[in-house]
């Protein structure tokens, strides 16, 4: 069995934009095997801190774009659902080695010259793991955007959907 | 014998918004390619901007448009595990072909940039 990849983007422009897709799989894929997703995000963009205040070990929330749905065409139900998250904001969550506690301020303060940062203290990606044979060649899609729709904001950005499939050896 | 080596190839990024393509030889000595790593001198601009369709042997590995972050590896992970496993893959004719774009990202400005490939090796010892 050899395994691999194939990418479905999807383009959302407005706020609260619904996408159904649908994804034809290759006719030598067997099994799919896992799924990643991912977002990439245009330009003149920008989020508000979500940090929450007054709290020197505050978690901070994830920024949620929006969620992804799949569904077989010949099965009942959802076989896949994941939301996109922006980054994780809470890489330093467990990183007290690169901070200090400020007695006089009482409180927990960052070193200033390395913040932690999903690119440089982030853990190794995996994909969701998944064991859905390909009866079918389509896979059936649907995208909703979550964070445009809350900030009541057209965010432009395109969300990225990895699917990985197992083919019989050539 | 096999024995298990690392082996870096760089790309220099100067321009946004357009794909570097570049193909890399592997050494004759190369049998089978186990593992791959992205890293930069500027981590942010390759976790936000970078995706790549990279071939072995002009066979795909990773399609266009995937995303260069979900190869990278922070420091919290341990460094025999950085690696994204790749099955053994023989090396075929030794021709290890990169599609690097960088994406305008609104959360990164652009300034040239080096991205470096990292492959984990097996040679066959004389």
């Amino acid at each position: 069995m050899k395994q691999e990849l194939m990418v479905h983007i999807i383009r959302i422009n407005r706020k609260g934009q619904q996408v159904f897709f649908d994804m034809q799989l290759p006719r030598d894929a067997r099994r799919i095997t896992g799924i990643e997703t991912g977002c990439s995000i245009g330009d003149g963009v920008f989020f508000t801190d979500t940090t929450i205040p007054g709290a020197w070990l505050g978690i901070k929330p994830n920024v949620i774009l929006g969620s992804i749905k799949l569904k077989e065409p010949d099965k009942e139900g959802i076989c896949y659902e994941q939301q996109l998250v922006l980054q994780d904001n809470n890489t330093s969550q467990d990183s007290y080695s690169f901070n200090w506690f400020d007695e006089t301020a009482n409180q927990l303060v960052e070193q200033y010259f390395w913040q932690e940062t999903p690119q440089t203290h982030g853990t190794k990606r995996e994909e969701d793991m998944l064991s859905i044979p390909c009866n079918t060649r389509v896979l059936k899609g649907f995208y909703k955007d979550m964070l445009g729709e809350k900030q009541q904001t057209d965010i432009r950005y395109r969300a990225l959907l990895y699917v990985w499939y197992e083919t019989e050896n050539r | 014998m096999t024995a298990i080596i690392k082996k870096r190839f760089d790309i220099h990024v100067t321009q946004a918004d357009k794909t570097w393509p570049q193909t890399f030889d592997l050494d004759k000595t190369i049998t089978h390619v186990r593992g791959i790593l992205f890293a930069s001198d500027r981590d942010d601009l390759l976790y936000y901007r970078g995706s790549q369709k990279v071939e072995l042997n002009n066979q795909e590995v990773f399609p266009e448009n995937y995303q260069s972050k979900l190869l990278m590896s922070g420091i919290n992970v341990p460094p025999n595990l950085r690696y994204y496993k790749l099955r053994r893959v023989p090396v075929g004719n030794g021709k290890l072909k990169v599609e690097y774009k960088n994406t305008s990202d609104s959360r990164t400005g652009f300034e040239p940039y080096t991205i470096s490939v990292y492959v984990d090796c097996e040679i066959a010892e004389a």
